[in-house]
């Protein structure tokens, strides 16, 4: 691999701080991919070759690579080409047998990593994109670029969280946001955020300059401010060398308590909202309520805020709305005639299983053991809400952001990150994010914002689907994870 | 218990009545009436509520508003009203007495609001 030496003296890295000198290596940009046990293609100079039986799967990958100047084509792993025969071998009795066991030692698993160099970096995602859901693929993805592990997040100040935060990335674990962020107005630019709840950190050192209350008041409470500085993190964090980073990094936020007057009045504080925002714009409702089962339901229940979500969708903005924690299901007769089973024009949030899943705490007295697997990845977390209404899903655990300080504590709460903020409370900023992002490119390429109900639908249509469960049937409905490289196509 | 964030003890949030009134009908704020628009009028008894309430349009910048220039969702939201009540009042008793009112279509006590979150566990220092 060639090397050229690159000297760091003690910097801050758009990756993150390189305390001492190293030398990184220069390499391209290339794409893995791994072949499916039963596909019996490989790589064969810079195209691939099948057995006559499976040439068609062959000749279905040399299209694609035949849009890009490809560089070189070789096994991940450098293998000889007798073992490349072998896997090619196996995996045909195993397409000829469905269900028949692969021979999948090491030689066979390593033999169906091929890499893909192109001779342009920047085409790169592009060839891994378009390899993605091909037949004779599993998946495609551009390599890591390395850096020197023991050499960057350990300078004074505040080290770079961006790694942990996994509902950025490629689905079906995250929300492919990463992956669609190259793209003109793609980070949010030109939108608007509005975040409706009850208090925020506006000087953490994470959040951009310039986020303004819009209306009402702050609660003086460190909880609740914990949690608006939380839910503004995912969406607006500075996109820098510490902290973490939004998923609509460029978006423009602003915040709107409930709280007006001395009093609870979401009505009033969307239509506010609504007042101030324009087409294309987001607001974000963060709030649940006690419903008549004495569990939390959306806030949608109620008539009047009902009714002030459709003035906002009706001026062209996008409401993104937390299902809440009641385990309740809004198909229940009690609801009949109600918001919980009529459509306000929101996109409703569920809660849903991240990859990595673990209760390590029993900081909320679900009676859970500490250890224990919340389930299967995008099945319905067992605290969510669901229902027809509920209109897709995010992370419901363990989501890295600001504030709290579990991640990294200091004595200033400007400095505070955390890696477990959780509920349909961490769901939903991710989900308007991935909104901001959409109309930021819909803007760019189309020169005005989508309608709300085209966004629901987009995200709604190529995002990652719901799991099943056990418990969790898909009947609890929380609908698909978003998926913004595929959303991306349909604006 | 599922996960959430309860409003802080202390907050100075006063005790309200969620009213929807009937179709038709408005409150004048500045008269302490409801009209409706079929010219009938009706002001709530003195003794109905404790002396210091008082009762708002849920969305001012609506209320005020001609209802021509407003959308049929505007329009709907203009038949919500919000009975402030003293700090500590027990809504619940006054609830049905306002239901009775004959420009009234429905009354709730206000929503019990709280974050859905579960959260970690807070940083010392």
């Amino acid at each position: 691999m060639a090397r050229a030496r690159v000297r760091h003296q003690g910097r801050v890295t758009r990756a993150g701080y390189i305390s001492a000198d190293v030398e990184a290596p220069s390499t391209p940009d290339y794409v893995v991919v791994e072949l499916k046990d039963q596909a019996p293609v490989a790589p064969a100079g810079a195209r691939f070759a099948a057995p006559a039986a499976a040439a068609a799967e062959a000749e279905d990958l040399n299209r694609v690579l035949a849009r890009f100047s490809i560089r070189a084509m070789r096994p991940q792993f450098r293998l000889p080409a007798a073992a490349l025969r072998r896997r090619v071998e196996v995996a045909v009795a195993r397409g000829a047998r469905s269900g028949a066991r692969a021979r999948a030692d090491s030689e066979f698993r390593q033999a169906s990593f091929v890499q893909i160099v192109p001779r342009r970096s920047g085409d790169a995602s592009k060839l891994a994109r378009a390899l993605q859901g091909r037949p004779a693929v599993a998946q495609a993805y551009v390599a890591p670029r390395p850096v020197p592990a023991g050499l960057s997040g350990s300078a004074a100040g505040s080290r770079l969280f961006e790694p942990a935060q996994g509902y950025l990335y490629a689905a079906p674990s995250g929300i492919a946001a990463a992956e669609a962020w190259d793209l003109a107005g793609a980070r949010g630019k030109g939108v608007t955020i509005c975040d409706i709840e009850g208090a925020w950190n506006l000087r953490h050192e994470d959040l951009p300059p310039g986020i303004s209350l819009i209306g009402g008041t702050m609660l003086a409470d460190l909880g609740w401010r914990n949690h608006g500085t939380a839910v503004l993190g995912e969406m607006v964090s500075r996109r820098d060398a510490r902290g973490t980073v939004g998923i609509s990094a460029e978006a423009k936020a602003v915040v709107q308590s409930a709280f007006i007057d001395g009093v609870f009045n979401l009505a009033a504080a969307l239509t506010n909202a609504a007042d101030r925002l324009t087409k294309g714009d987001v607001i974000l409702i963060e709030l649940q309520a006690e419903g008549p089962n004495g569990k939390y339901v959306a806030m949608q229940f109620w008539d009047d805020i009902f009714t002030a979500i459709q003035v906002a969708t009706e001026r062209g903005i996008t409401v993104v709305e937390a299902a809440g924690n009641g385990n309740e299901n809004f198909g229940l007769p009690i609801f009949n005639g109600t918001g919980l089973q009529k459509d306000s024009g929101a996109i409703v949030v569920g809660a849903g299983v991240p990859p990595a899943n673990h209760v390590d705490f029993d900081g909320f007295g679900a009676g859970l053991p500490s250890y224990t697997s919340l389930g299967v990845p995008r099945s319905r977390i067992f605290f969510s809400n669901y229902g027809k209404i509920v209109n897709v899903q995010a992370w419901g655990w363990h989501v890295t952001t600001l504030a709290y300080g579990d991640l990294q504590g200091a004595p200033s709460e400007n400095r505070w990150y955390t890696l477990r903020f959780s509920g349909t409370s961490s769901a939903s900023p991710i989900v308007t994010g991935a909104v901001a992002c959409l109309q930021g490119r819909a803007k760019a390429k189309l020169g005005h914002p989508l309608p709300p109900a085209k966004v629901r639908a987009i995200l709604m249509a190529t995002g990652t689907p719901q799991q099943p469960g056990p418990g969790v049937p898909l009947t609890q409905h929380i609908g698909p994870q978003p998926n913004l490289a595929k959303a991306m196509t349909k604006v | 218990m599922m996960p959430a964030v309860p409003l802080p003890r202390g907050a100075k949030i006063a005790p309200t009545i969620e009213v929807k009134l009937g179709r038709g009908w408005r409150y004048d704020p500045e008269r302490g009436v409801f009209t409706s628009e079929r010219g009938e009028q009706f002001a709530p008894p003195r003794e109905a509520l404790p002396r210091t309430a008082k009762i708002v349009p849920k969305v001012p910048s609506l209320a005020r508003a001609a209802p021509a220039r407003l959308s049929k969702a505007e329009r709907e939201l203009t038949r919500f009203v919000q009975v402030v009540l003293p700090p500590r009042t027990d809504p619940a008793p006054l609830v049905a007495a306002i239901r009775r009112w004959p420009s009234v279509e429905d009354a709730q006590p206000a929503p019990k609001v709280s974050l859905p979150s579960a959260t970690a566990r807070p940083a010392r220092g």
